[in-house]
């Protein structure tokens, strides 16, 4: 009796194997609006990545719904993708009023995206979280650097939804390697 | 009544803990407005009411019977709060069956040790006030005082509908207070002074959650408290300090598990 | 004819004797000196260690007599000039009275010369290294100590080092040891009892206190179940401790053990009690509380502001040393979330291509930290260097390179290794506790081991050490119970002993 149930112990041990590949940490969110349909992208992470030089990748999804560009962004990618630590979700300038209400219920509904996420402002999401990053791993968290560097830290995910008035997002864009917070240029390359 | 062969001051951190319970998990409740607060002080008041009149109601089979009734409805009011809580957002892919059980073998193994409760009280207190002195204090810059402001007095309809919810989860279970106090020969006063403290501690912590999310996005939210740990950061080592409440949450939730269960077991004893 | 059937009907009991002590306490002395001789000889009839020097003294008053002793447990030189000179040069003028007790008084030099007539009793004693002195037509014997065995010296203790206080240690021989406390206590309120226990090894346990110190309800238990003990032999305190101990703890120890003096007089000053046992330089102490596996001997010996951070860190280590590998694997597993995410990335990229999960790796290296300190100990100095570059390169650096294991974990069990090392009196506990916050948190993440660290609390807090709490005190919970526990406050503010004690003042000014 005692042998097996060191036997079934012993097992536990080799049931501790798990698959390896690259993991896809999500830093930033970013949603832009085209001819009334979403355009949501994924700044993410490439964790392990199995080509040494490629450790950042934007993903794209479209649909009428954000759930369906979101839907079609997973489907996309084998790996699963890890929300927890979206630190910027960024609202590209023709996006609406509804659409930002849909947008603030959608990060509202996904529990891994924390309330103290920044939203800021861009003329074009895409262009925004396509540039190269300068002083971190991501557009993302040069974004969050630059905000903290301006105490821009007033519009965080749970002010916005509480509805604050007042509640002026900052404005983010990118022009000559540099990234520049509403006109006043900060990080560069 | 027989002398207590405990310290009172350990009894008194154990109605602080009690008083915690659940409450800390969930206060604000989810249909509360800006009156929620004045509903919060009433419900003080009404505890210390509730727990005088069952330390002095004698004991008959009636009373017994409402002891039981009460017990069981705090404890399992506790459990499912507790369970939920964990099952939705700590291990949301684990199975709420195993959490359920083990966190009953773990009130089933301390009820066994009854002293030891009181022990893990007076230490638990310590721990708690500091984190929610800690949040408090770091999430200070991000508040909103009018948040808590109120322009005219309410009805007596809309205050008993945010008191409800305190009078069920807090005010009542405070005559199991009572009744453990006279059952282990425990001092009043120092029921009553550790129910103060545990109400400044919730009041502190409907406060700090009000004053940053403001009450329309705190009713929203499943976890207030726990969402305002998630805003805590300390430079770039620290940020998310809400693993921290998930021990205080913890403990809360054993500590009252625990004494409704012990009062059912001494009640037995009742003539 | 009478003296061969008696000695036949010896010789044929002894076969079927138990081969103790006790089966002679009621046996007594013939008178015969012959026939006392063969009863001896028989006894030991096995054992060549057995000296019998029979000596007629021709003097005024002749007699006959026999030496009886164990050879290399007694000092030959005290012999032959306290015992054999006096005897066969004095002058014995004892016409009438007893003959052993005129020799016992007037003609033996040796000291502490008792007499005795219970075979039982020489039996201890011939057996502790004292003589024998049979005499023709007496049927009471006489005992003196002449004990002369070995000791292996005053040393340091090996496993209690400190920079700073005295380096005397324990040894093998109890009443070295009980000198070693008397030099300590210059009080005649020191006490102590003696009892033998173990059937066949009769060993002689010291039971020590402060009488006006003491507690008279733990003591009086004490000495019951001492005194209950029926085992065949006792060779070291543990024996005792495990067979005196209540519903105890196997993982948290209910009785200090040390090998220091002033560690034993330091706690027999705070009115605990010492059992010393014969053949072991460890000495066991009682009451034992949670607190004191956080002491070190040197707190006392240097300032009291070092002390008390020294004293901090030691609970921060056991606090690290149970809690950080749970707590990585939850974090790592379940709740990424909370960790920052520059450590999230630098984690995850170095946990990349290990095929193991983290508790599989963190279970397997906290056995491999095991087997290394084990082996450290066990093997001989002049492997020890081998051990630990095979231990360094080996396990660390190539189960690294070859992505066996991450070096994450590799950092986390070294750290939660060597914090657990500050902690020697804790080692079983630490191992305990370690892996089963490490099971919990790899099933329930966080919750697992904030569980699991719930369940310590209850489990420490629910023991006792002989009717004493074994941590906070339910009837005194108070500031005074704290000054010497987290913290050691200087010695002008500790003027109370522990709350177990009957007289709790420690000393005269208060402040």
């Amino acid at each position: 009796m005692k042998k097996v149930i060191f036997a079934v112990l012993f097992l536990f041990l080799l049931c501790g194997c798990e698959k390896t590949g690259p993991e896809y940490l999500i830093s930033s969110i970013g949603f832009d609006n085209e001819n009334g349909k979403y355009n949501v992208y994924f700044e993410a992470v490439i964790i392990n990545s199995e080509n040494e030089e490629q450790t950042l990748k934007l993903l794209n999804g479209k649909g009428d719904s954000i759930d369906k560009a979101v839907k079609q962004i997973k489907n996309s990618c084998t790996q699963p993708l890890l929300l927890s630590h979206c630190g910027v979700i960024v609202i590209g300038e023709n996006i609406d009023a509804d659409q930002f209400k849909d947008i603030k219920n959608y990060c509202y509904d996904t529990d891994p995206i924390t309330l103290s996420a920044y939203f800021v402002k861009a003329k074009n999401a895409k262009e925004l979280l396509s540039a190269k990053p300068v002083s971190s791993s991501c557009v993302g968290y040069d974004i969050m650097g630059l905000l903290k560097q301006n105490n821009a830290t007033k519009n965080r995910f749970f002010e916005i939804l509480n509805d604050v008035q007042n509640v002026k997002l900052p404005t983010i864009s990118v022009k000559d390697k540099g990234v520049y917070f509403d006109g006043k240029s900060k990080l560069f390359q | 009544m027989e002398k207590a062969n405990c310290s009172n001051k350990l009894f008194g951190a154990l109605c602080v803990l009690f008083v915690l319970g659940n409450t800390v998990i969930t206060a604000p409740i989810n249909n509360a407005n800006k009156y929620n607060f004045l509903a919060f002080l009433i419900s003080f008041i009404l505890s210390i009411g509730v727990y005088f009149l069952f330390y002095y109601i004698p004991f008959s089979r009636l009373f017994t019977a409402v002891i039981w009734l009460l017990s069981l409805f705090c404890v399992a009011d506790t459990f499912i709060t507790f369970i939920v809580f964990i099952s939705d957002n700590l291990l949301p892919q684990t199975t709420p069956i195993l959490i359920a059980v083990s966190f009953a073998l773990l009130i089933i193994y301390a009820s066994f040790r009854g002293n030891a409760v009181l022990k893990v009280s007076i230490i638990s207190v310590f721990i708690i006030a500091f984190v929610f002195l800690v949040y408090f204090l770091s999430t200070a810059k991000d508040f909103n005082v009018k948040n808590i402001f109120i322009y005219n007095i309410p009805s007596f309809a809309e205050l008993g509908n945010q008191l409800l919810p305190y009078v069920l989860s807090v005010a009542l279970p405070t005559g199991i207070l009572a009744v453990f106090a006279r059952l282990n020969g425990f001092s009043k006063k120092t029921g009553v002074l550790g129910i103060g403290i545990g109400f400044i501690l919730l009041g502190i912590c409907l406060l700090n959650t009000v004053l940053l999310f403001g009450i329309a996005l705190s009713t929203r939210l499943d976890c207030p408290y726990s969402s305002v740990g998630s805003t805590v950061t300390f430079g770039n080592l620290f940020t998310r300090l809400d693993g921290l409440l998930y021990f205080v949450y913890l403990v809360t939730s054993l500590v009252k598990c625990i004494v409704g269960i012990l009062v059912i077991k001494k009640s037995r004893d009742i003539p | 004819m009478v003296l061969k059937l008696h000695t036949l009907l010896k010789i044929k009991c002894g076969d079927f004797m138990s081969g103790q002590i006790a089966d002679y306490k009621n046996s007594y002395l013939s008178g015969n000196l012959k026939e006392d001789i063969a009863f001896f000889k028989d006894i030991f009839k096995r054992d060549v260690i057995l000296r019998v020097k029979e000596i007629s003294a021709r003097k005024e008053v002749p007699f006959d007599c026999a030496l009886v002793y164990m050879d290399g447990m007694t000092d030959s030189e005290q012999i032959n000039e306290a015992i054999i000179r006096p005897l066969l040069t004095q002058n014995v003028n004892n016409e009438s009275g007893s003959i052993t007790d005129y020799i016992g008084k007037q003609i033996l030099f040796a000291r502490d010369v008792k007499q005795k007539e219970i075979v039982a009793d020489m039996l201890e004693g011939i057996l502790y290294g004292e003589a024998l002195l049979l005499i023709d037509g007496s049927k009471q014997a006489l005992m003196m100590d002449v004990k002369g065995f070995r000791t292996r010296g005053i040393n340091e203790p090996q496993e209690e080092r400190i920079l700073q206080g005295p380096r005397e240690g324990f040894e093998e021989a109890a009443l070295l040891n009980l000198a070693m406390l008397r030099r300590k206590l210059l009080t005649p309120d020191f006490c102590t009892e003696m009892f033998r226990v173990g059937r066949r090894s009769s060993t002689a346990v010291f039971v020590c206190y402060l009488g006006t110190l003491a507690n008279e309800k733990i003591l009086e238990k004490l000495k019951k179940k001492i005194q209950k003990i029926d085992i065949d032999g006792i060779l070291d305190t543990n024996y005792i401790i495990e067979l005196i101990k209540e519903k105890g703890s196997p993982i948290f120890k209910t009785s200090g053990l040390t090998e220091r003096p002033d560690v034993v007089a330091a706690r027999l000053l705070e009115g605990r009690i010492a059992i010393v046992v014969d053949g072991t330089p460890m000495v066991a102490t009682i009451p034992y509380l949670f607190c004191e596996n956080f002491q070190s001997d040197e707190d006392y010996y240097q300032n009291y502001l070092l002390s008390s951070a020294e004293r901090l860190l030691r609970y921060f280590c056991f606090f690290l040393s149970i809690s950080i590998p749970a707590v990585f694997i939850a974090l790592s597993t379940f709740h990424r979330a909370l960790l920052p995410t520059p450590f999230v990335i630098s984690v995850m990229q170095l946990r990349g291509g290990v095929p193991f999960t983290p508790m599989t790796e963190c279970v397997v290296m906290i056995l491999v930290f095991e087997i290394l300190k084990e082996a450290g100990i066990r093997m001989s100095q002049n492997l020890g260097h081998a051990l630990s570059i095979v231990g360094g390169l080996v396990v660390g650096q190539a189960a690294v390179e070859a992505r066996i294991i991450s070096s994450p974990i590799l950092i986390i069990v070294a750290l939660s290794g060597i914090a657990g090392l500050m902690l020697p009196r804790l080692k079983s506990a630490v191992f305990y506790f370690r892996i089963g916050f490490v099971a919990l948190s790899s099933v329930l993440g966080l919750y697992g081991y904030f569980l699991g660290l719930i369940f310590l609390l209850f489990y420490v807090f629910s023991l006792n050490s002989f009717g004493i709490d074994y941590t906070i005190s339910l009837k005194k919970a108070n500031i005074q119970s704290l000054k010497d526990t987290l913290f050691r406050l200087p010695w002008s503010y500790m003027v109370y002993r522990p709350v177990f004690n009957k007289n709790k003042v420690r000393k005269g000014n208060k402040k």
